[in-house]
């Protein structure tokens, strides 16, 4: 093994290169419309790519996993805040859990 | 608003997050001891990096014994999303804000800070970033912390429960502003329905997941942003 602290420096100078870039250098306000638009979907777009599939595979068991998304896109449609959304679905995963097995 | 009411606010809207990082943290410290790393670079480690995927990715390129490169080609994959939230956020934030604040903000981006960031006023106050993150940091490392020392004292429905807290904020994220709004919604069922489709097909499943995560962003929202351009100036 390598020094440990060199790699996990390497890993935080990578990782803050990524996010600092953007936002160090990109200050003033776009003005066109297509990357505006762009920007506008980002955050839909690239977190429902993050939740879906891998949800599915987040907890101990696939039937607890759906039943846990289901809770969760419910409650959100429902506009619950997001402590709750959180803590029902982990609930109602603990119990799935506890109930199948 | 004055600085220290946003540095509350945001430390206010980050307690579900920083709940959830305490759990997902100690599974990462947890996971982190069982493949021989010591505990306090686990924590250090979650300390400076502040990134899920990319730490568990990251402890098992350093267990294998992989080099730097590797190591650093793997985050660049891995966290590369990080850049396009990192894009969208930079309009958000107020454009006075000083050089430094801004340097600071980069530091917190993670998935539920961008998040809980876009569902924030506009201009996104660098203050309540700094709040968020007051919040967010001490529990990530905390939860590492504890992960790494007393590892495997939870029951596993317990870990198993609390790995879906993440995925939940995430979804509480994005979902309610889509009730009212026919396009986002559209929107979110196909961003879905494509990464699953994408998962299990074979050319695009053997894309590593980080990779693929900014492709079908790129080519999904470029669609959106061609089909559907806002009116004006996007306020939405």
């Amino acid at each position: 093994m390598h020094n440990i602290y060199l790699m996990i420096m390497v890993m935080a100078l990578v990782t803050y290169f990524i996010r600092a870039l953007p936002i160090l250098l990109l200050r003033r306000q776009i003005r066109n419309r297509f990357i505006n638009s762009f920007l506008y979907y980002v955050p839909y777009v690239t977190l429902s790519v993050m939740i879906f599939p891998d949800v599915l595979t987040s907890t101990g068991m696939l039937w607890s996993a759906l039943a846990g998304f289901g809770t969760m896109l419910v409650l959100s449609f429902m506009k619950k805040n997001m402590f709750l959304v959180a803590l029902a679905s982990c609930l109602v995963v603990f119990l799935t859990e506890t109930l199948v097995a | 608003m004055s600085r220290n009411s946003d540095v509350l606010r945001g430390m206010r809207d980050a307690v579900p997050v920083g709940l959830g990082y305490l759990a997902v943290s100690f599974a990462f410290g947890l996971a982190a001891a069982r493949m021989g790393i010591p505990a306090l670079s686990a924590t250090l480690m979650s300390l400076s990096n502040l990134t899920s995927a990319g730490q568990f990715a990251g402890v098992g390129v350093i267990a294998a014994g992989g080099g730097l490169a590797e190591l650093a080609l793997t985050q660049l994959v891995i966290n590369a999303r990080y850049f396009l939230m990192s894009c969208a956020l930079s309009q958000r934030i107020a454009t006075h804000a000083p050089l430094w604040q801004r340097a600071v903000v980069s530091f917190g981006v993670t998935d539920e800070v961008f998040a809980l960031s876009m569902a924030a006023p506009k201009p996104l106050s660098p203050h309540y970033s700094f709040g968020m993150m007051g919040v967010c940091i001490p529990s990530w490392t905390l939860g590492t912390a504890l992960g790494a020392t007393l590892g495997g004292v939870l029951p596993a429905p317990l870990m198993n429960a609390l790995g879906i807290a993440l995925y939940a904020m995430l979804t509480a994220a994005i979902v309610p502003p889509s009730r009212d709004n026919r396009l986002l919604r559209f929107i979110i069922v196909l961003s879905m329905a494509v990464s699953g489709a994408a998962a299990v097909l074979p050319v695009l499943s053997a894309i590593p997941k980080g990779l693929r995560i900014v492709l079908l962003t790129m080519v999904i929202t470029g669609w959106a942003a061609l089909r559907h351009p806002l009116e004006e100036a996007p306020d939405a």
